[in-house]
């Protein structure tokens, strides 16, 4: 009998523990997720302004002074192509195997365009991509996606003192902005939906709704060329 | 059996916690690396930039043309190098490096950055590049309602009040008041302004001389290139030019026969108007008088391949004459430079209002009055000025025969990183 009862006692305990345990499990592969996905994240917007960054510097290298109203060729919120001399002098050009030097100025254009769209219950969000676009004469032409961000407008122009600028000619230097959701509400709509539909009241939902879509990471740089201020 | 299985299951879990705790804190970790490894970069980016201003501070203050060495700063070394390429530019190369652990590979890494700069001596541009280029501006405001449409220097303080729009560089020496940052200021300046740049007019005009002297031969004075009498040009459509020195009669020559290096020279003021066809700077180390409209025969506002140009220097003064076709209006077309004066009208406080419409561009020592206003802005006795800027000037390739030129400076031309 007593032997019954200690192995009722342990299996309830045992049983206890167990369930202590995959509860503890569940929370913490769901952490873990999270914490990589912020890390990655993180490090992926990082890069992406690293690449931008890069290439930003090198607007209006070697463009006469008489042409320097032309390095800026388009300068909207969410594109931007620039002028630069990239393949100009072996210490002065892209890290492109194969690229020959000449005197021909290149460009280099980044667009931010529509890539998904993910319905949720009240709303819609939308991500955009980030595409880079690189022209380097004779014949040497890239264009891909650098990652993908929530906001759909990236650049703004300011002059020297950081103001908006009115004129395109005023600008001194580009400030870029890149934002990204919270991996989930990107990767798993089941999981913004489980925590939505057991919400009666809309206004209530909206609001849990705009705080889980919330950008999550954000990135702001502003960057000068020193070329567009001679 | 109890009590073991028990303890084996603690120490389980121990073992199950401790690894999620470990993986854990490599993310955490994986997160505060990106976070050091994005310091380091810009660590090293400002320590090049740093070691880049060093240079700069170099070859500006010690000329220095040739030259290699190192810097260490933030825990980070650059090395500088300053060589010549080709006979008036130089250029600065930055290599810097730091370390950084990396803790995927468990090892130090090394994290480098390269830039490059190129600065020229450039020969100087023609003055005429500038639309407005004023050594003391002593009393003039612009206001709302000017339009400055081309580069424009004060080597003095510059002054602003209201809206006026500068679609050139604006660039002073002893500043810009309102400053340009505050929002005091509501100039629009759409291609930037830049404070404590020295440049005033240059004062030796040998080469004009020299250019009028060369083109002269072996001429009487006040035969071709030279004079050293009152002389009026009346320029003519056809390239021609009425000449009339002191009280001698008018006479009629072609301005390439009077001027084949396209400088005038005179000792004596000059008198001038008509319609030019054709290339010339005059150049006296008196006055120069504008007795009526003085046009290009090719209108560069209508055609910017127009290839008539006019440069006037005077020593002292540029004047509107107070006669009567300049009454109403005039029509002025031309490069000015005042070396030790300004461009003004005669009577200007009592003639009556007209209208002065300048094409090209203007340097003068001190500005010159041409008006009385009164407190609301309108102009009362004199000319209200419409001044245009000739945009075959802008960058400078384009000027009068011989003009005058800015002084040699060194110049950004490329930054590379």
């Amino acid at each position: 009998m007593a032997l019954i009862l200690d192995l009722i006692g342990g299996l309830f305990v045992g049983g206890f523990l167990l369930i202590i345990a995959l509860s503890a499990t569940d929370t913490a592969t769901t952490e873990f997720y999270n914490y990589n996905s912020d890390a990655i994240v993180q490090q992926n917007l990082a890069r992406m302004s690293d690449i931008i960054q890069y290439d930003l510097r090198k607007m209006g290298f070697g463009i006469p002074e008489a042409q320097k109203t032309t390095i800026l060729s388009i300068s909207q919120p969410n594109r931007l192509k620039f002028l630069a001399h990239l393949n100009s002098d072996p210490d002065c050009k892209m890290n492109i195997t194969g690229l020959s030097i000449d005197n021909i100025v290149d460009s280099v254009e980044y667009q931010v365009v529509p890539f998904d769209s993910i319905d949720y219950y009240d709303t819609v969000i939308v991500t955009y991509q980030v595409r880079r676009r690189i022209f380097i004469s004779p014949n040497y032409t890239s264009e891909m996606s650098i990652g993908i961000i929530g906001n759909p407008e990236a650049f703004r122009y300011l002059d020297q003192v950081g103001n908006p600028v009115a004129f395109v000619s005023e600008t001194r230097m580009v400030e870029v902005t890149l934002t990204a959701y919270d991996p989930r509400v990107v990767l798993s709509k089941e999981w913004v939906d489980s925590r939505l539909n057991e919400i009666g009241n809309e206004d209530f939902r909206k609001q849990e709704l705009r705080r889980l879509l919330r950008a999550s990471y954000w990135r702001q740089t502003r960057l000068i060329s020193k070329n567009l201020k001679r | 059996m109890l009590g073991k299985g028990a303890i084996l299951t603690v120490f389980g879990f121990i073992l199950a916690f401790s690894m999620y705790q470990v993986r854990m804190s490599s993310n955490v970790l994986a997160t505060a690396d990106n976070f050091n490894s994005q310091y380091v970069e810009t660590l090293i980016h400002e320590s090049a930039i740093s070691a880049m201003n060093f240079a700069i501070n170099k070859v500006w203050d010690q000329h220095a043309s040739n030259d290699s060495f190192y810097i260490h700063a933030n825990e980070c070394t650059s090395r500088v190098r300053i060589f010549p390429v080709g006979a008036d530019t130089t250029k600065i190369t930055v290599r810097t490096w730091g370390y950084l652990f990396d803790s995927e590979t468990q090892s130090i890494v090394k994290r480098e950055r390269t830039m490059s700069s190129f600065f020229t001596l450039g020969g100087g541009t023609a003055i005429s590049e500038y639309f407005m280029f004023t050594n003391n501006s002593s009393g003039l405001f612009w206001v709302t309602g000017c339009t400055l449409w081309g580069p424009s220097h004060d080597n003095s303080v510059m002054h602003t009040l209201g809206k006026p729009v500068f679609y050139g560089k604006m660039t002073a020496n002893k500043g810009i008041s309102p400053d340009p940052a505050s929002k005091k200021n509501k100039a629009e300046y759409h291609d930037g302004w830049e404070i404590g740049i020295d440049m005033s007019i240059p004062t030796d005009m040998t080469h004009l001389v020299n250019a009028a002297i060369a083109g002269n031969g072996a001429a009487a004075p006040n035969t071709k290139c030279i004079y050293n009498q009152v002389t009026s040009f009346e320029f003519l459509a056809n390239g021609d030019v009425i000449r009339k020195v002191g009280a001698s009669p008018p006479d009629t020559v072609a301005l390439t026969a009077i001027a084949p290096n396209g400088v005038i020279y005179s000792t004596a003021d000059i008198r001038i108007k008509g319609v030019l066809d054709g290339q010339v700077t005059l150049y006296t180390t008196k006055d120069v008088w504008l007795d009526g409209d003085i046009r290009y025969k090719d209108n560069p506002m209508t055609n910017i391949n127009s290839d008539d140009i006019l440069g006037v220097v005077a020593q002292d003064d540029i004047i509107i004459t107070d006669n009567a076709v300049n009454q109403t209006d005039i029509y002025v077309d031309a490069c000015m430079v005042c070396v030790e004066g300004g461009f003004e009208a005669q009577n200007w406080g009592s003639r009556p209002v007209g209208i002065e419409y300048f094409l090209g561009s203007l340097a003068e020592d001190k500005s010159g009055c041409h008006g009385v206003a009164n407190s609301s802005g309108t102009v009362i006795k004199g000319f209200q000025q419409r001044m245009r800027y000739d945009p075959r000037l802008w960058g400078g390739d384009f000027y009068p025969p011989n003009f005058v030129l800015t002084p040699n400076k060194f110049r950004l031309a490329s930054w590379w990183e």
